[in-house]
């Protein structure tokens, strides 16, 4: 018996003593700044030329969550598709993944359709909406492959693939359940703030992306751009580390939260902008209000070169086709 | 008191226990490996990296007995303009460009200011009454390339950057003599940026027309599927001969006939201005772009599955009639650069003409690029010929494949954690050889009839191989674990097993030591 105390004893201390340098080498894999700083000047000397101009702009649209009492997060999704829809991105340059079809669920006491508001003025769900992913498609490996293109070409429709390149501003949009540098998938698997970071680091040297900028709505949100090392990434969160991010209200017919609080005050943000609206991304960031979103929404914009200020909404959210009108010529 | 273990029962323990340990090191410990490494095939990264100062070197394409000038250039932006010059450069340029000189190129080896022990020296501009350049941007690559013409008359050509560099040194000296009779190519930068805008490569690229009409209009499906015939073959000729489409492209052609309310759509465009002046001035680029969002443009699937194929490229081309009773019809045309063209057809306009104007769309979205001229007295657009646009495209798809396995190579090295497949090895592989080929190919500058183009096919092919290298879909990267989760995984796993083992075999070790004493 003093035998086997004394062997679990020391397979208890080695497990102590393995744990502490495994935390230990994860923190040594944060960049310090001298070398972020350093890293970045390089590859944007690199990259010199490319112009994110509004005209090649595609959104990234997922809600990873599953099960009835997610609905709000469905709702946030299809509210920022409809959004980004309004302001001109066309369904070719979108890529929506819904993890659940809350509209056809049997709970669902208005079958077809999806409010983001008790006043269920606007139906998200209407007939003109293309999912491109849904339900069990809608995956860790999923996420990864499109945003990568690590997709077989030959089989993957042009719909399904985020057919970017060095001029592309992409928006990628994230919602569902989350924690400290990770995001639930439909409940069974995770997606961390590594994987995100080495995904955008690998978009970058095959020359996917001019600018992203990323938005996250769960809680502890902010911690999933906290890795972000590749340049040109402007990223938004709804909470910090330790922080919930709550739901705004519940429709009581519907009998669940419709929307979540960061999303709907981007959104009544966004109702005031239109396809010439000179709004910018700082108005945007300025005018979250912890006290009405209870929680603090953080931004990281150390990775981004242009400064708040000169950054339209419509860079982003919106889409203007770079159009050359033809000269007359005679035949 | 336990009873003490007969002998028996002593062997047997040890057998055990020792049995254990020998699948578990044997046999556990091997698998467990295997099956936990992530599979990483050596790549020839060495061969990558060669490829890369191949082409910095210029392809053993340029010549290399241009007088060399070694400089600190402090500044961002200079230009030079043909003729004198100031400063000690200025004068050493002067020394240089002689009457008689023999080599109209030179190169200005730029060295780092801030560690360079030469003075520095501040390219100036100086406006020639004869010939006015504009400002050019020198960055801060690590060669500046000056072309002076002949006798010191004509404006200067800088060309930063290799490739650039590639462009203006084709154009400067090639059979042609572009750079010849006082005349220059004004804006390399511009032009290599122009090229590069074109469409990219694809396996195939597939035309699809499609005619959206009014209700009432008096053009209908048959009008023009009546024509199209003939300039079906028209347009597949001269889609066939831009240059940077290769013989197995394929043009498919599909004629869609959606009778709906056009009156949004126009109104969209015009805001409903029912003024014709005021209309030409509402036809502006952002409502163009929005009238694409109100069509729901959907090319017809082949029979074969080519088309839904994402390794091919669709470029629509829309012939918008409006209704006869819209009032009023703007007639106005334009290209989108990588999707396609759009001719809405005003009271003016007539099919043959429309037709026409999309085999335009397609020269300007598919076709080599014109080329700005100019001297003192006049400027004029030229094409160079296919020959000399293959040159520059092979080069082109040469600079894309070293990037793409550029890439690769610092991916793979940095990330780890990512898998590389032996299919991954096999691409590089045959991109380097390819690579090899297409420079075979520029050196013979033989036999290079306008239908082969050999040196293009494997530049093409070199590029093509290192996209799909590095998009393989096997080469993924492994998700990231914490630390804290392995143990959580492993330890549930193992330590009911591990504990009892190292218990016995210390025991075994013990028993042992006490016999021995």
């Amino acid at each position: 018996m003093n035998e086997l105390l004394k062997v679990l004893s020391l397979a208890f201390a080695a497990c102590l003593a393995l744990s502490s340098v495994g935390v230990h080498a994860q923190q040594q894999m944060v960049l310090d700044n001298v070398t972020l700083n350093q890293f970045l000047s390089d590859q944007l000397a690199a990259r010199e030329g490319a112009t994110g101009n509004h005209a090649n702009n595609w959104a990234v649209l997922v809600s990873t969550s599953r099960f009835w009492f997610n609905y709000r997060h469905l709702a946030n999704v299809l509210s920022m598709y409809r959004t980004v829809k309004r302001l001109g991105i066309p369904d070719s340059q979108i890529i929506l993944m819904l993890a659940d079809d809350v509209a056809c669920n049997p709970r669902n006491a208005f079958p077809g359709t999806v409010y983001n508001n008790a006043d269920r003025a606007l139906d998200l769900y209407s007939n003109n909406i293309e999912v491109d992913y849904r339900g069990y498609e809608v995956t860790v490996d999923t996420l990864l492959r499109v945003l990568t293109d690590k997709v077989d070409p030959t089989t993957t429709p042009r719909s399904k693939r985020l057919l970017t390149d060095e001029n592309s501003n992409i928006f990628i949009y994230l919602t569902g359940h989350g924690g400290n540098e990770f995001l639930k998938f439909q409940d069974a698997e995770e997606v961390s703030a590594f994987d995100l970071a080495d995904a955008f680091a690998q978009m970058w040297e095959t020359k996917r992306y001019h600018e992203i900028l990323f938005m996250i709505d769960t809680c502890q949100a902010n911690t999933m751009y906290s890795k972000f090392y590749s340049p040109n990434v402007l990223a938004v969160g709804s909470s910090e580390l330790d922080e919930s991010s709550y739901s705004h209200h519940a429709d009581s017919d519907v009998g669940v939260a419709v929307i979540d609080r960061f999303t709907y005050y981007n959104l009544e943000f966004l109702e005031r902008v239109d396809k010439g609206s000179e709004l910018t991304m700082k108005d945007l960031i300025e005018s979250y209000d912890p006290v009405k979103i209870h929680s603090h929404a953080g931004v990281r914009t150390d990775l981004y070169k242009r400064n708040l200020s000169e950054v339209r909404i419509t860079d982003f959210f919106g889409n203007v086709q770079a159009v050359e009108i033809d000269e007359d010529d005679d035949d | 008191m336990l009873h003490p273990e007969s002998a028996e029962a002593v062997v047997l323990r040890r057998k055990v226990v020792l049995s254990f340990w020998a699948v578990f090191v044997i046999l556990g410990l091997p698998i467990w490996i295997h099956t936990t490494t992530i599979h990483r095939t050596p790549l020839p990264l060495s061969a990558v990296k060669g490829l890369e100062n191949e082409l910095k070197d210029g392809l053993g394409l340029r010549s290399d007995d241009s007088p060399r000038l070694r400089v600190a250039v402090g500044v961002k932006e200079s230009c030079l303009v043909g003729g004198t010059t100031t400063g000690e450069i200025g004068q050493e340029l002067d020394r240089l460009i002689r009457p008689d000189h023999t080599s109209p190129l030179f190169r200005l080896e730029l060295v780092n200011a801030r560690e360079s022990a030469l003075p520095r020296y501040t390219l100036d501009c100086i406006t020639s009454d004869r010939t006015p350049l504009p400002k050019t941007t020198i960055s801060e690559a690590d060669e500046i390339n000056l072309y002076i013409p002949a006798d010191n008359r004509g404006p200067v050509i800088i060309a930063n950057g290799l490739y650039d560099a590639f462009v203006a040194d084709f154009l400067f000296f090639n059979k042609h003599n572009l750079g010849s009779n006082n005349q220059a190519v004004s804006d390399t930068a511009g032009i290599a940026s122009t090229i590069d805008r074109g469409a990219t490569y694809a396996d195939a690229i597939h035309l699809s027309f499609t005619l959206l009409v009014g209700l009432d209009s008096s053009t209908s499906k048959r009008q023009v599927e009546a024509l199209s015939p003939t300039f079906q073959l028209e347009w597949r000729d001269h889609a066939e001969n831009v240059w940077n489409t290769l013989k197995s492209s394929e043009l498919n052609r599909y004629v869609t006939s959606i009778t709906f309310d056009t009156d949004i759509g126009l109104q969209h465009i015009t805001g409903g201005n029912s003024d014709r002046a005021g209309v030409e001035q509402d036809v502006s680029p952002e409502k163009l772009s929005s009238l694409l969002d109100t069509w729901d443009l959907q090319p017809i699937t082949l029979l074969t599955t080519s088309l839904n194929s994402s390794a091919s490229k669709v470029l629509q081309f829309v012939y918008f009639v409006p209704p006869d009773s819209a009032n009023p019809k703007p007639s106005v045309s334009f290209t989108i650069a990588n999707w396609g063209g759009v001719v809405i057809a005003g009271e003016s306009r007539d099919l043959a003409h429309t037709m026409r104007t999309f085999k335009r769309q397609i020269d300007k979205l598919l076709s080599p690029v014109s080329f700005t001229l100019v001297d003192a007295t006049k400027s004029r657009k030229v094409r160079p010929s296919r020959h000399e646009f293959a040159r520059i495209a092979t080069i082109m798809n040469l600079r894309g494949a070293v990037e793409t396995l550029s890439a690769l190579s610092r991916l793979v090295t940095s990330l780890q954690e990512m898998a590389v497949p032996s299919k991954v090895r096999e691409l590089v592989d045959n991109a380097v050889m390819e690579w090899h080929s297409a420079v075979a190919n520029l050196h013979a500058d033989g036999d290079y009839s306008a239908s082969e183009y050999r040196g293009l096919r494997h530049a093409a092919a070199a590029a093509q191989f290192a996209r799909q290298a590095v998009f393989d879909k096997d080469m993924m990267l492994n998700m990231f674990v914490p630390f804290e989760h392995k143990i959580a995984v492993y330890l549930p796993l193992l330590g009911p097993v591990i504990v009892p083992l190292i218990a016995g075999l210390r025991r075994i070790i013990v028993e042992s030591r006490r016999k021995e004493k």
